[in-house]
């Protein structure tokens, strides 16, 4: 009994990555599984958004603050400061980036692709492409 | 520079430090950031001729440099660069050994001759006002390259793959058939999944080393080799680093991209983008991971051998019915990318080595391929076999361009081909997998069929009357008519370099297989 409620215990303790799983694999079944081409590129942006969350959730520490170095006074007031790592914040800072461009460039390619084949419906532009 | 302690004496050997350094050690920097710079300066200027000498001669001063620090890394084992002067685990440095510049002088070259050839898909192929924007892809997709060549930061390769990935979609999209379109995104889901996977796995290692230095990495990953998380950072990087290479099951991407893309665009990708995907495999399983962790604890071999083969013989067994040349060749790279894997799974000295020449030469023979198609298709009407009809006939240095390719593609004796597939045969054969050995013999001979097809149909098939009266035009317009090739001057000299390159590598193998053989020791024996 005691070792199962460390489990659980243990389980909803780490929330955070239990979410960011959740994410990604919701992200990579719309991606794979839906027809639709806007909604195959959501997939993808939350599968990215997911490891945001992974990285985001490495670098959180209980209690920790925001790395800002203090000035002397307050820093004897609380030691020893605990601080969050920023590197991974930063890291992701450019993931974002790179999913914001990944994200646009998907949605100029969909758009000529509207124009192109007059539909964003995988099995449409299939049978369009056949025809050709 | 001392190595130093505090944020301020670092600040200050900056400062004081950065001045010591001439052009030539900037040099590595230099071959990224410069390209960088140009592809938005030409997007401000956006003139279609300052756009093209600007591409042109960037290109080339990247060959320079990579040529450059290639024979530099002939005196020394290894160039380190420190961006900005931060010291190696704290800032991002530039980390090149004999394999990173062996590989980047093969982009630099590739990128070189692919510009030369820039002119003439202007005529046809890309629309004249979006010429600029082309070029600024083109050189933001050889930063990209070159970034991930030279990198020794783990997440730097990240950053630069995306560079890549999203400038040859852009590149890609571009292609004058509609279907480029669907290629390009395609292209585009296959690999932000395969670069997100490479993210995650850099996160796993980030957890477990607090480093983000591949060298830095490799040192502290020493006494956690059996935990899960390693393991599980390796199966993502391996996953999203095959997706990029195009290895069997996920090559779906590869052969629409390259079937559609603008001619150039075919080559220089087809050339280098796979190849520096293969090159990753290199640093991350044997400089980051090591050895023993790839090929001992997770005996990576099972993995990689079984699929190695089957892309040989899915790739090769397409390229003997597709109907379209560029599709053609792109199912033959799926089956070259299997021969390096192949290289890489063995996991011997003699194996790495002939991956690492068969890496080299794949790209010097797939450009020439490519740029000769390129050539092709200035007068022809499309790729399709039956467009190329007796094309060989009418302009015989294309025709020459793609004999020299294709036999260096089966791996004939005294091309290029030949030395890579030599080296693996052998450590498949010292290795005592004969049946490897049949299979490999087997699928050079599925490539002498393939290649057959299209040298039989440019030099022996019927001329087509379009491109007889295309024939006619061009020889009384063009003053290079007598070169047999309707290339400009520039161009002419680039795809002759290309093809004396693909014979000379035949011919003089003992260079590069003494490379090939120095970079497998230090990638097996001590890393970095």
């Amino acid at each position: 009994m005691n070792n199962l409620i460390e489990i659980i215990t243990e389980v909803i303790g780490k929330y955070n990555y239990w979410i960011a799983i959740l994410l990604m694999m919701s992200g990579f079944y719309t991606v794979i599984v839906s027809g639709n081409l806007i909604k195959k590129l959501l997939g993808l942006g939350i599968f990215q958004t997911s490891v945001l969350i992974f990285f985001i959730s490495l670098s959180k520490i209980k209690g920790g603050t925001a790395p800002i170095l203090l000035d002397e006074k307050a820093a004897e007031a609380m030691q020893p400061v605990i601080y969050g790592n920023p590197l991974p914040h930063v890291l992701m800072l450019t993931a974002i980036v790179v999913g914001v461009a990944t994200l646009s460039m998907g949605m100029a390619l969909v758009v000529r692709i509207n124009e192109a084949f007059g539909s964003i419906e995988e099995d449409d532009i299939h049978r369009v492409d056949e025809a050709f | 520079m001392a190595s130093s302690s505090t944020s301020s004496e670092v600040f200050q050997s900056v400062t004081t430090g950065q001045h010591d350094l001439t052009l030539f050690q900037q040099l590595p920097v230099l071959a990224i950031v410069v390209p960088l710079l140009f592809a938005a300066l030409i997007t401000i200027v956006h003139k279609r001729n300052f756009a093209l000498i600007i591409t042109q001669t960037v290109s080339f001063a990247v060959f320079i440099a990579s040529l450059l620090l290639f024979f530099e890394l002939q005196q020394k084992p290894e160039i380190i660069y420190y961006l900005g002067g931060w010291k190696s685990p704290y800032g991002i440095s530039l980390h090149l050994d004999l394999l990173n510049g062996f590989v980047g002088l093969l982009v630099g070259l590739i990128a070189a001759v692919s510009s030369t050839f820039l002119p003439q898909l202007l005529q046809k192929e890309i629309p004249y006002s979006k010429f600029p924007l082309f070029c600024t892809a083109f050189l933001l997709c050889l930063a990209g390259l070159m970034g991930i060549t030279y990198t020794g930061d783990a997440f730097n390769i990240f950053v630069f793959l995306e560079i890549t990935s999203l400038s040859s979609y852009a590149l890609i999209a571009m292609g004058r058939d509609r279907r480029a379109l669907t290629a390009s995104y395609q292209y585009l889901i296959m690999g932000t999944i395969g670069a997100t996977f490479i993210l995650i796995g850099i996160g796993f290692l980030y957890a477990m080393t607090g480093s983000l230095n591949i060298a830095d990495i490799h040192l502290r990953l020493a006494d956690k080799l059996d935990s899960n998380t390693v393991k599980t950072a390796f199966a993502f990087i391996t996953v999203g680093i095959a997706l990029k290479a195009a290895v069997f099951p996920l090559h779906l991407w590869l052969n629409n991209a390259y079937s559609f893309a603008p001619s150039v665009v075919s080559a220089f990708i087809a050339a280098t983008s796979t190849k520096v995907s293969v090159y990753l495999f290199f640093r991350f399983f044997f400089t980051l991971f090591g050895y023993e962790q790839s090929f001992g604890n997770i005996e990576l071999g099972w993995i990689l051998i079984p699929l190695s083969i089957l892309g040989i013989f899915f790739g090769t067994y397409k390229a003997l019915y597709v109907t379209d040349v560029k599709s053609l060749l792109a199912s033959s790279s799926v089956a070259q990318v299997g021969y390096m894997t192949l290289g890489i799974g063995l996991a011997t000295q003699t194996s790495l080595a002939g991956s690492v020449v068969h890496l080299f030469n794949h790209g010097l023979m797939k450009g020439l391929l490519f740029l000769s198609i390129a050539g092709f298709l200035i007068h022809a009407k499309g790729s399709l076999l039956t467009q190329l009809s007796g094309l060989g006939k009418i302009y015989p240095l294309l025709g020459v361009g793609m004999t020299v390719g294709g036999l260096s593609l089966i791996g004939v004796p005294l091309t290029a081909g030949f030395t890579g597939k030599l080296l693996l045969l052998q450590a498949t054969i010292n290795q005592g997998h004969y049946l490897i050995v049949a299979f490999i013999l087997l699928a050079s001979v599925g490539a002498l069929f393939y290649v057959w097809r299209f040298l039989q149909m440019i030099w022996f098939g019927e001329i087509n009357e379009a491109d007889q009266q295309a024939q006619q035009e061009w020889l009384r317009q063009d003053a290079f008519s007598w070169s047999g090739s309707p290339l400009n001057a520039f161009a002419l000299i680039s795809l002759i370099a290309l093809i004396i390159a693909n014979i000379a590598f035949g011919i003089f193998t003992t260079e590069t297989v003494f490379i090939a053989d120095q970079i497998a020791k230090a990638l097996i024996g001590a890393p970095l």
